[in-house]
This record gives C-alpha cells, structure tokens and sequence, in this order.
C-alpha cells in the first residue's frame, strides 16, 4: 500500500472476518516517510502494512488503516511534521491514547497518524494561581497524580483515566462523574498551545483566565482534532475539598433509582457526582470488584458530596432522604477511603467488566433532561426486549448522561446489525426529549450521520466555516464530524449500513 | 430619535425593533443584501467597548426579543431571547428560588445578548467561571439574516463544534444571539459579604490571596481600590468607630451557602483577616443582593474617560493594583479586581493624556495580561487597537469575520484588528 491518500471507502467495520491482507509484497518509503524520517528518528515513524495495523482502531466499534503514524517528541517537531504532510497534501490526525469511542483517532482518506504519547510531560505546577502547564499526551489519572502534593486536583475524571490524554480530553471536551457540579473539560482548560495547518505555533487563550479577542480556545475544545494539534495545555486546578462522603443506595427497579435522581437534581443540591449502574452491569462488576451490592438490587445509585464539612452534612443529608422517599432498599456511606476507591473503581471499571457477559460492547452516548430519565430508562429496557440483545446502563445520572452499552458478538453479523439499530434508536430517543446525540465522547465517524436529526444544513454549514476559518479546510481529520451527502438524506438507516461495510459481510 | 442610537459619532439612518428571531432575520437579511451595515443594541450599556466602527447605517434594537422560550426548573435549565434584561430573567428565576450564578454590571438594563457578547462580568464569576461557562446553546441569526443554532438544552452536550463561544465576547461581530439556553443553579440558603479593610494593597493582597486558596469556598473575593475604595471605607469604618487609612483598600467576601456553611465561612474568613492585620471589617447580610456590587461597581457620574481591563494570574493582580494605584492620573481612579479570575479593571476620571494610557498599559504588560481599553475618548480611539496586539491568533479571527460576515454587514472595523 502506498502512503497517499487512500480511496475513502476503504473504511471496515470490526470485525473482520478475513485476515487482513495487503496486495503489495514489498512495501516501499514513501517520499513523504522519509522526509518524516528527517524530522523524528526512523524508529518513531511508522509506515509497513504489518506495524500499522496497531494503529487502525480506537475504543469506538469502527477501525480504517492509517497512511503512516508519526510519533514526535517535540511541539517543534510536530510543526516541522504538518508542514511536510501539507506539502504532500496528505492530512493528519492527531491522537492520544486512542480511547476514544466514537473513532475520532481512525485514520481517513490515508491521513498520518499524529501519536502524541511521547509529549507526556508535566511542564509545571503553579501552586499559587493553580494552574499547571501539561504537555497533552500526559495521562489525565497522571495529573491529578502530579498535582495531589499541592492539595490540589484536576477536576474531569473520564471513567478512562488512567489511560486518556488530556489532549485527547481537549480534543473531545470529555467529562467524567465528577463534573455534574463542577463543569466538564472546556470548564477547566485556560488555554492550549496549537500547531495549525500551515504549521504556526501559537497560545489559544493562555495561563490567564481570560485573553481578549474571539475565544478561539472555547470553539477549538470538542472540535476532535479537525482544528489543529494541541502541544501544551494550561488546566486550572482546585483545591482538594475539605470533606468527601461517598454513598450508595440500592433501588429495586431503575425508574425508582431515576425518580431519585430527577428529584436529587431538581432539588437544587448539586452533588460532586451523581452515578447509576443497573442490574447486568452490577452483576459484571460484583465478581470482578466485590463492592458488596445487594443481590436484588436492580439498579444501584453511587452519589458522592464534598466541600466544607458542614455543606457536606447538610447535602448528604438531604440525599439520603430523597433515596429513602423512593424507597431504597439498601443504604450505606463508604466508611474509608479504600471503601470509596471500591466503590469508584466498581463505577469507572464497570465498562471493562461487562466483557464477562460478551465479547463486545457497543457504548452509546446520549444526554436527556434529567426529568426524562424514568421514561426514557423503561424505554430502553423495552427496546433490549424487542431487540432480544442485552443492553447493560451505566450512566452519569445526574447530568442526563446515558451510558447504555449493548452487549453482542461481534463473530455473528446478525447481532451485529441489532446493535448498530439499537444504538440509532437510542438517540432518537434522546432527540425526541430534547437531548443531545453525545454529552461526552464526541461525532466521529460515529454519529455524524445522525447530527442531521437536531442539526438543519444551515446549522451544519455554520460549523463548517471553522475549518477554513482556521485554514484547517482538508488538513486535520478528514471524513469526521459532519455528515456526508447520503447521511444528510437518509438518517439513520443510511448510517447504519454504511458501518456495515462490504468487510463485514464476506 | 435615531441619536440614541448614535456611536462613535455616527448616527444610523434608521432604526429597526425586531419583536421575534424571525423578524430579527428578515431585518439582517435586508441590510446584508444592500449592502449596509448593522450594530446590534442591547441595553446599550457597553457600547463604548470596541474599535471605532468602520461603518454604520442601521440600528438593531434587540429589547423586544425579551421572552422565556423555554423553562424546566427540575431540569436546571432557562432559554431566554437576548433581549431581555438580567434582571428580568433573574426575576422570573427567583420564582423558583433559583438563579444564574453570575451577575453582570447595571441588571435592569443590561440584556442577556449584550451581557455575553461584551463579557459583562461582576464579581460572581470568581468561583464560578466566566459567563461562557454557563451557556449550553445557543441560536444565532447569522450575518445575512441565516438562522443557525449549537448546542442544546440540556447541561451536557458536545455534538458538532461549540459555536457559542465565538459569539460570546464577539461584540455582535459574527451575528447577532438571538436565544441562549443557560444551565441555572439554586438561590444559596444563606448570603453574607464580609467587607474589609487594609491600609496598603499589600496587606489586602495576603488576605485575599489566603482566603481565594484557602477551604473557604467564598463565591467571589473582590479587590477595590481607589478614592471610592477609601470613601467607603471610612463610611464603615465610622460606623464601626473606627478609622480608615487615608490609602486604604477594601476587600469584600462574598460567601453563599447553607447556613451551618456561611457560618463557618464567616468565621474562618474574619480570622484569616485578623491574622492579615485588616484594619476593621463588618459582615454585611447578603439577602438583599450582593452588597459586593453597589460598592464595587459603577462609579456615580461624570463616567470615566479611561477604562482598562485585563486579566492576569490571580497572584499578581495585587501588584497590578498598586502599579496602578501608584501609576499617573491616580488621583481619580478606581479599581476593582476580581481575585480568583485574575481581572482587573481601572477607571480614570482624569484627562486622558497619551501618558497616562502608555503608563496603565505597560503596568497590565508588566503584570503579564493584554489591556483592552473598554472605554476612551474619541480622539484615542480613532488612533489606537483598543484590543491590544492578539499576535497570530488575530489572523485566525480575521478569518473567522470573513467567513461569517464577509460583507462587514455586523459592526464593521469594532473588533480586534479593526475587522
Ligand atoms: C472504558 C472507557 C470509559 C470512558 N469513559 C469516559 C468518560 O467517563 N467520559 C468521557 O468523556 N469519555 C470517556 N471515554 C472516552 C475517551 O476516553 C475520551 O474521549 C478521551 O478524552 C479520549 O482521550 P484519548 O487520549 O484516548 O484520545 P484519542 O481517542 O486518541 O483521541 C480523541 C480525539 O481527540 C483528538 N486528539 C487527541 N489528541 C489531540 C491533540 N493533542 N490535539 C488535537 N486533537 C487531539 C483526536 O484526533 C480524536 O479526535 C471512555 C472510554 C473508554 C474506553
């Protein structure tokens, strides 16, 4: 295979069924990856079939092969490397730890991977105005290790923590349990340095809170890599708070754990964290993580407070009242610190678990209005009965942050195809109450077919003028975000089989 | 009556009142097409912010759009039409004992629009975050009258880019917000302002930076000084039997929480002054509003000639203060700086000479933060980027004009660079 650029529909759907075979025998350098190999040494320039192959998916069910991965150790070098791709017309796409869920680091139209995991330094740490400076392949869970020393914390916690990047939290404005009180990556991010399209260095907003002029820093947070190459991240930091209690309550259906948190939210009292996992993905996390739920528990709410002491008292208080309204069956406030971190790890790793019930998982992301949740949870237990595939939730309840995650086998087309469908009514379902098609893990390849469901063609037009706006048209990530021609027609069916590629059916 | 509309000295030939977002769109798509140019009119509160505009034949009154489109008070979530004021909105938001945790300079006749796109900002924003961190959506009428939206309705939400945030602090530059969603919170049980007082800003400067990283949790830490910071010291401080110093700087704490918190916080904030040798301090009942901003705020007549605002690292807007309380014209300043944000705005009343600009200019750069000059006389403005040098994100944002308004339909030449 060549390094150009790759015909577009060269883009499979996991799995394949066929071993991968590539056509040419004897690969041969590009022009482009030697002038690559000028600028980083040979052993961080990527490009036989065989090598790349690591780099084909991310976390999301859809897969493509890269032109080449490039891995600079350098924002300098990353400059040096946008220039040549520019010179040779071939995009780039920046990516992190390729967690990603909606296959945003996928390579398109034979675009260089960008790997940024060797910019992984923590540049420094202003105690005093609480800032630290980052370079973006640090590890989100390596921050806050970083910054603890100083009592202070770094606040989005994507449940992937402990292998995302902030870059690539920056590149897809990520969130986590803990920023229902306290705002999501864009909330906590002051400014980026960036590499743009003709291959300028220069600060997005700064260390400072606030820099006059267009707040090019807000439109560049969530725009997954189509804008640029994040080199450095200014993250503000807050102080540990002074007391946390971690709760659990258990409840004997869903809609009653829903109707709490509706009513947790509507209360006013805004917790740190409001969290919900159901029956299926409690039986997955109980064996791998003895958090010591209730055997009849059918949903199970984890809600944690912290702050001063007393507004701690007072909101827990309140909390443990609501759930008691609503009948919980089980009520228990983490004793210790390894108690909590139990229970945190029950909620954060309950993802991985679910791979004891099958061997793979579809995860959605949709956002609802908090007061839709009992419906809108009966609904999509409803559709895993009509649908006869199981779909385990795990969800940032009180944000209206669904997490249902479908639960098939990839090896059988059939269910394949079920939960591609189950995943489309799922965010319809979100339209319908006036939701979002994604809270936290971004469009992608994904969901782009599906923005046409909230979003006009004027709407989408808008949107598209950032790219030239920052002369990024065609350079970074192609074929993401916005629909193609046939999505803008047919939604969502044509979304769909085009993710059922010709691969998956041979 | 069109002189009401007047700006930078050019009067509109006409005036237009859009009542909705669809009339607003037919308005913008006639000025673009012949060819005209537009300036879009909030409350008319901050026009002085900006460039001299370039051109000018149409005023846009925004105040009829002053409806609620849509409120969910279980949900945490209001959308409101730009033209209503913050007062208006905060009003209907109290029925429901909640509220939009930010406040913004003059309420009752500052609108929603006029707030976000000149970043109206008072106090609050020190723990909570700009304006920009409470709006989840936003609906634009674009510069030839296109109606477009982003984001949504509910808190979270990040499908296609975040096109709100060009618009916030755009000065209607890019289009005109026509509706914006805002994710609301609850009206704090409890509200006190602690309000001290120092003899130095150096003093001030410990305390507030003790208590802005301290556990306290305060809702906004406000720095004042100036001749208006020494009158109002020496007001409380008589009613308090005591005496002010004649350079005195006041700090005012705003705290808002349940009442077993506020309490507490009341208590650990008056400690930590003590300890930091404040010359006296009352603690004020928040109930009735914040305090925080009759004494921060605006000054009484004659407005200032010079407005300057910046934001630096919080730690060293203490040494900004005294550059500029130390620097020329500080015979009549005022300054107010929000201590957790880092922002700073100076007022002068004085003659505005190039010596003073040059001198208040150089104490923001000093201090590592970019001047915008908010407010200064005709003469200044005509001469001078009152935005300051952006360096290469400028080019970026004369692009993004040209894509969104490539005629120069919205407020040609007010923004940075003169775009
Ligand atoms: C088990 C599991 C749990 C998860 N839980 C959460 C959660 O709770 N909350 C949440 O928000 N997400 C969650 N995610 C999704 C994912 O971890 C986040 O989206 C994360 O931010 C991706 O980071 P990354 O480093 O893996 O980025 P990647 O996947 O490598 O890239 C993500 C996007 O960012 C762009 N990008 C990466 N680096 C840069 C850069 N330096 N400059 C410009 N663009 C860049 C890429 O091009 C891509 O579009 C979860 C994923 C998994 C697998």
């Amino acid at each position: 295979m060549g390094q150009g650029r790759v015909p577009v529909n060269n883009r499979s759907c996991y799995p394949r069924y066929a071993p991968i075979c590539h056509p040419e025998p004897m690969p041969e350098k590009s022009p482009l990856v030697r002038e690559l190999e000028e600028v980083v040494e040979p052993s961080h320039v990527v490009w036989r079939p065989e090598d790349l192959l690591v780099y084909e998916y991310d976390g999301s069910i859809d897969r493509n092969n890269p032109g080449a991965v490039v891995v600079p150790a350098s924002a300098e070098q990353v400059s040096e490397i946008i220039k040549i791709a520019r010179k040779h017309d071939v995009p780039v796409v920046p990516r992190g730890a390729g967690t990603g869920l909606s296959g945003g680091a996928i390579s398109m139209e034979g675009a260089i991977v960008l790997a940024l995991t060797r910019l992984n330094k923590v540049l420094n740490i202003d105690k005093e105005n609480r800032v630290a400076i980052v370079e973006p392949g640090v590890v989100n869970l390596e921050l806050g290790q970083a910054v603890a020393p100083y009592g202070l914390q770094y606040i989005p916690d994507p449940s992937s923590q402990s292998a995302c990047t902030i870059g690539g939290n920056v590149g897809e404005n990520a969130g986590g349990p803990h920023c229902l009180a306290y705002g999501v990556t864009t909330n906590h991010v002051l400014g980026m340095e960036v590499v743009l399209a003709d291959g300028t260095l220069t600060w997005l907003g700064g260390e400072t809170r606030e820099v006059p002029g267009y707040d090019l820093r807000g439109v560049f947070i969530g725009s997954e890599g189509t804008l640029g190459v994040v080199t450095k991240v200014a993250v503000r930091l807050v102080p540990v708070p002074e007391a946390i209690r971690t709760m659990v309550a258990a409840f004997s259906s869903v809609e009653a754990a829903s109707e709490t948190v509706a009513d947790i939210v509507a209360s006013g009292v805004i917790p740190g964290a409001v969290e919900m996992i159901d029956r299926l993905c409690i039986e997955a996390v109980e064996p791998a993580f003895h958090p010591g739920y209730p055997e009849d528990a059918q949903a199970i709410l984890l809600v944690e407070v912290d702050g001063l002491r007393e507004t701690v008292d007072e909101q827990a208080e309140l909390v443990e009242q609501l759930c008691r309204q609503h009948g919980t069956t089980d009520w228990r406030t983490a004793e210790d610190e390894e108690e909590r971190e139990t229970l945190w790890a029950s909620r954060k790793k309950a993802l991985g678990a679910l791979g004891r019930l099958a061997p793979n998982y579809y995860l959605i992301d949709g956002v609802i209005p908090p007061t839709r949740l009992p419906e809108t949870m009966s609904k999509i237990n409803a559709l895993s009965d009509e649908l006869g595939i199981p779909i385990a939730n795990v969800l940032h309840a009180g944000d209206g942050n669904l997490h249902p995650c479908i639960l098939f086998d990839s090896r059988d087309p059939v269910q394949v195809e079920k939960a591609l469908v189950a995943g489309g009514r799922i965010l319809e379902m979100c339209v319908e109450v006036g939701g979002a098609l994604s809270g936290e893990h971004g469009i992608g390849l994904e969901k782009q077919g599906y923005l046409p469901l909230v979003f006009t063609d004027e709407d989408l037009d808008a949107m598209a003028r950032l790219k030239p706006a920052f002369g990024a048209a065609g350079m970074f990530n192609p074929g993401k975000i916005f629909p193609t021609d046939e999505q803008r027609e047919g939604v969502p069916h044509a979304t769909i089989m085009q993710r059922l590629t010709v691969d998956m059916v041979i | 009556m069109t002189d009401s509309y007047e700006l930078d000295g050019i009067t509109p030939s006409r005036v237009e009142h859009p009542a909705t977002v669809d009339d607003l769109s037919v308005t913008l798509g006639t000025v673009h097409s012949d060819g005209q140019a537009a300036v879009l009119w909030g409350g008319g509160t901050r026009m002085h912010v900006g460039n001299k505009i370039a051109r000018y034949d149409v005023a846009v009154d925004m105040t009829g759009l002053d409806r609620i489109v849509d409120y969910r008070p279980p949900d945490l979530v209001v959308v409101a039409e730009a033209g209503m004021t913050l007062a208006a909105l905060q009003a209907e938001l109290r029925v429901n004992n909640q509220r939009l945790p930010f406040d913004v300079q003059s309420p009752d006749s500052a609108t929603i629009g006029g707030s976000l796109a000149s970043n109206n900002v008072g106090p609050l924003r020190s723990s909570y975050g700009g304006v920009r961190d409470f709006v989840i959506g936003m609906s634009i009428v674009q510069a030839d009258g296109t109606m477009t939206k982003s984001g949504g309705s509910v808190v979270k939400n990040v499908a296609g880019y975040d096109m709100a945030r060009l618009h916030i602090g755009a000065l209607g530059t890019l289009g005109a917000i026509a509706t914006v969603a805002f994710k609301i919170g609850p009206v704090p049980q409890t509200m006190r302002t602690v309000a001290a007082w120092f003899d130095s800003a150096e003093s001030a400067a410990v305390a507030g930076m003790r208590i802005t990283n301290g556990a306290f949790m305060p809702e906004a830490v406000t720095l004042v000084a100036g001749q208006r910071a020494v009158a109002h010291a020496t007001e409380l401080a008589a009613g308090n039997s005591g005496a002010a110093s004649d350079n005195a700087v006041m700090l005012l704490i705003a705290l808002a929480a349940g009442s077993a918190t506020v309490e507490r916080q009341v208590n650990d904030t008056t400690a930590t002054l003590g300890a930091a040798m404040a010359d006296g301090f009352v603690v004020l009942d928040g109930d009735a509003g914040y305090p925080v901003w009759s004494l921060a705020g605006e000054q009484p007549p004659p407005a200032p000639t010079l407005s300057i605002r910046s934001t630096v690292k919080p730690a060293e807007a203490f040494d900004l203060v005294n550059a500029l309380a130390a620097g020329a014209g500080s015979d009549d300043i005022h300054i107010v700086a929000q201590i957790g944000f880092g922002t700073v705005e100076a007022h002068w009343r004085n003659q505005v000479s190039p010596d003073l600009v040059r001198s208040a200019r150089d104490a923001v750069s000093g201090a590592g933060g970019i001047p915008m000059i908010e407010r200064c006389p005709p003469e200044l403005k005509s001469e001078l980027d009152v935005f300051g040098d952006l360096g290469a994100p400028l080019e970026v944002m004369r692009r993004l004009k040209q894509q969104f308004d490539p005629k120069g339909t919205l407020s040609p030449g007010r923004f940075a660079g003169r775009i």
